[in-house]
């Protein structure tokens, strides 16, 4: 019955949702033939100042409507019109918030999938990863692959998204066990647990900045390459661990049963 | 005679309004109930109780003996107040949705009843009207071989001319060895057909009896009987 829930969640979002990922990908590979034209001739260098706008528009909703529709399908399907389909279907309420939660990382993944190629179809060239690591410079110092940490820093991104997304469904979650003013309690629980998983996250920084022997009260930005990676890992294992919380939070809340208006 | 659907010592609250007060009821297999109240006195509460959309406050709910789970909802067919289906399907897509999800669905039933009630399955629900939405939904219910249908005001956005057609719809073609549990506050339109009638009023049940047994001792309708107790006083 899983596999049934989440074909049809996956094709409700999907519906539309692969024609950003498609455009963003298409939007990408224009603007760079466009750019590579406007080397030589102006009209395509003008072209492509505005194929650029379109991409970073489509780049952007990659990313965005995958994650904003997560949630809205979340309470939609399990709190709207639509909740009196879905808690009818001959399946356990774990299969429901497994499907949602499954359908939401799914989405986010292949969305940031799409923004990857995109962006490597736009800027890829021999001297990306030396830009990468220009612009890194700026922060960390002494040797480090660029490439490393390029992959790092989008697992971090993704992790966070994820992570969100949780805690969002977590809140709507408790936010619809109360009678009233659930769409503003959503929103108060969303703060206040996102709140505790940032403040979580900055002990934990502090823990990893005091045993790399880091001067937390210097007033310069830029760490040593093992610190830099360091401050990562930790920011994608405590964005990863509370991705798990808040998803068997909400399942084990979601499991006690609904009341739907 | 079994028992399909049982509710005991249920109490719902929300917040401070307690909607329904310590109901005992028992729902015999193999009969057409209606479940007859004003607005508000706690008929879809009750519906709601028995699909799972709502959680007691205290007491059970059992189907066929066993709590509410994913088993026992392959037992009930459901017709909620609401329309329930996602706008941009078309009809077509909402039949294999459900003949996807319930195996005692019968899509050449759907298909037939469909064309009897002039739906056209190639439309999506967002062109459709209210009313003609809560006859794709009638079509879906019915359409299954349920053990107990529950219909909560399956009459309430349909024009009077249909009225009698959906309700010959709804007899001809649910399960013979069903239960029927049927809410409305149009008494007149189901009386007819009624086993039993339970009245409910301001979350209590105030009445369950053989319908015909209950004409005989009033020498009234049933429509006649609801309307002395709960209109006039």
């Amino acid at each position: 019955m899983l596999g049934k829930l989440l074909k049809y969640d996956f094709r409700k979002n999907m519906r539309w949702l692969w024609i950003l990922f498609v455009g963003a990908i298409v939007a990408a590979g224009i603007t760079r033939g466009l750019v590579e034209l406007g080397k030589s001739i102006a009209f395509f260098k003008v072209l492509s100042i505005l194929f650029d706008s379109v991409f970073y528009a489509l780049v952007a909703n990659s990313l965005i409507q995958p994650f904003l529709r997560g949630f809205m399908d979340f309470s939609k399907s399990l709190y709207g019109d639509e909740s009196y389909l879905t808690h009818t279907l001959p399946v356990t309420k774990k299969q429901i918030i497994n499907s949602k939660y499954i359908t939401t990382f799914a989405e986010l993944l292949m969305g940031f999938a799409s923004v990857i190629i995109a962006i490597l179809i736009r800027f890829a060239s021999p001297t990306f990863l030396q830009t990468i690591k220009y612009m890194l410079s700026a922060v960390v110092t002494g040797e480090f692959s660029a490439l490393l940490a390029l992959v790092l820093m989008i697992v971090l991104v993704i992790v966070e998204f994820l992570m969100f997304s949780s805690i969002i469904n977590f809140s709507i979650v408790m936010a619809y066990k109360s009678n009233e003013k659930k769409v503003l309690k959503s929103f108060l629980f969303t703060a206040a647990f996102a709140a505790i998983a940032m403040t979580v996250l900055s002990v934990a920084m502090v823990i990893m900045f005091v045993a790399f022997g880091v001067d937390i009260s210097s007033s310069t930005l830029t760490f040593t390459a093992p610190v830099f990676f360091g401050i990562i890992i930790t920011g994608i294992v405590v964005y990863l661990l509370f991705t798990v919380l808040f998803y068997f939070l909400a399942k084990k809340e979601f499991g006690k049963g609904v009341n739907v208006d | 005679m079994s028992v399909i659907l049982e509710f005991k010592d249920i109490n719902k609250s929300f917040g401070e309004k307690q909607v329904l007060k310590n109901i005992n009821l028992k729902i015999e297999s193999n009969k057409k109930i209606g479940l007859l109240g004003k607005n508000g006195s706690g008929k879809s509460t009750l519906f709601k109780l028995a699909n799972d959309l709502l959680t007691p406050t205290s007491g059970q709910v059992l189907v066929d003996g066993k709590t509410i789970s994913s088993e026992t909802k392959k037992l009930v067919s459901y017709l909620p107040e609401r329309t329930y289906l996602s706008a941009s399907m078309k009809v077509s897509d909402a039949i294999n949705f459900f003949a996807d999800f319930y195996e005692d669905f019968d899509r050449e039933k759907a298909e037939k009843l469909l064309v009897d009630l002039q739906l056209d399955k190639n439309m999506r629900l967002s062109k459709m009207s209210k009313g003609m939405k809560e006859k794709v939904q009638l079509v879906l219910v019915m359409s299954r071989n349920a053990k107990i249908y529950i219909l909560d005001e399956p009459l309430g956005g349909v024009d009077p001319a249909s009225r009698d057609y959906i309700l010959q719809t709804i007899l001809k073609n649910f399960n013979k060895d069903a239960t029927l549990l049927i809410s409305t506050h149009m008494i007149a339109d189901i009386e007819k057909i009624l086993d039993e009638v339970v009245f409910i009023d301001d979350g209590q049940i105030v009445l369950q009896e053989d319908a015909n047994k209950l004409r005989e001792k009033e020498n009234c309708t049933i429509d006649e009987i609801f309307r002395r107790k709960f209109y006039v006083r």
